[in-house]
């Protein structure tokens, strides 16, 4: 493996969350599972009283039927597609990679919406109070409140929010939408 | 207000009580009374400061030749105040509204 691709990997390794809990939790329920059933067999086998319920016993209660075995039925349903979701969402992490050859760079998205209202409110001239940035994995939001009598030139933020984000060039891609809100605060 | 222009770090920050009291010193001059007896309100109007003045006005002797209008007096009051804050401060006043509370008929040879 040639070290892109391995950044590569990397990068996306932090940028996701890994399925280890769930797994390590699902197999230890398999395995406490086969366990005991084992322990039921060989206690069937030698004769002995079973633990809680007999093979036998239990073939028997599964073709009846009672009142609890539909629930049951829905349980394990319910359990499955929880399963299969943990194993299909994406997992996302609030990060962005950055590319870079030499290295696995990862960002979190908190800092980049702290970079991108600095930059915002440094070209519209706001004070620090007054900029609010949030960053999702496709856009960054970025609200400026301007100060009474001083009006703000969206334009200016906008340019600037997207020359810092085309110049990070970050993964997956970022999109800035710089808002001027149209009511300002007396004083700053 | 730093612009993207001006590369210096650091910011000014006006307090909203410090522009307050610019406006009423300003206010005071134009309606030619004493700063204390005027009231300023200052609120924003959609991006822009609106400026409210309550304050007593300073009138010439009534039947005096150069006697202006109360009106008149008002008008020019607002304008000199609107342009005056923009020109202190260099923030823009959308609106000045002022209320008169009381009028002080006054020689104003001794004052000018």
């Amino acid at each position: 493996m040639n070290e892109t691709t391995l950044y590569r990997r990397i990068a996306r390794r932090e940028t996701h969350q890994s399925r280890s809990t769930a797994s390590v939790v699902v197999l230890a329920l398999v395995s406490i599972g086969a366990v005991y059933v084992g322990i039921e067999v060989v206690l069937a086998l030698l004769g002995r009283p079973p633990l809680l319920v007999s093979p036998a016993q239990a073939v028997v209660a599964f073709g009846s039927k009672a009142a609890w075995l539909p629930w049951a039925g829905l349980g394990a349903i319910v359990f499955g597609l929880i399963l299969v979701l943990v194993a299909i969402v994406p997992a996302r992490r609030a990060r962005h990679a950055l590319p870079n050859e030499r290295m696995a760079i990862v960002v979190d998205d908190r800092a980049l919406a702290g970079a991108l209202a600095t930059e915002a409110r440094l070209a519209a001239g706001v004070p620090k109070n007054r900029v609010r940035a949030s960053v999702s994995r496709s856009r960054g939001l970025v609200s400026l409140t301007p100060s009474s009598g001083y009006p703000v030139s969206q334009g200016d933020a906008q340019e600037a929010a997207d020359r810092l984000l085309a110049a990070l060039a970050v993964s997956p891609r970022l999109r800035a939408r710089v808002s001027v809100s149209e009511n300002a605060v007396v004083g700053s | 207000m730093g612009t993207a222009s001006q590369k210096i770090a650091g910011q000014t920050s006006v307090s909203a009580r410090a522009l307050s009291r610019v406006v009423t010193a300003i206010a005071a001059d134009e309606l030619r009374v004493e700063p204390r007896d005027v009231a300023v309100r200052l609120t924003d109007d959609r991006g822009l400061l609106a400026v409210s003045v309550a304050a007593p006005l300073r009138l010439t002797r009534l039947g005096s030749p150069d006697a202006v209008p109360l009106v008149q007096r008002c008008e020019s009051a607002r304008v000199g105040i609107r342009n005056r804050t923009a020109d202190v401060t260099g923030s823009q006043v959308r609106t000045v509204a002022i209320r008169v509370t009381r009028a002080r008929i006054l020689a104003e040879s001794r004052v000018r």
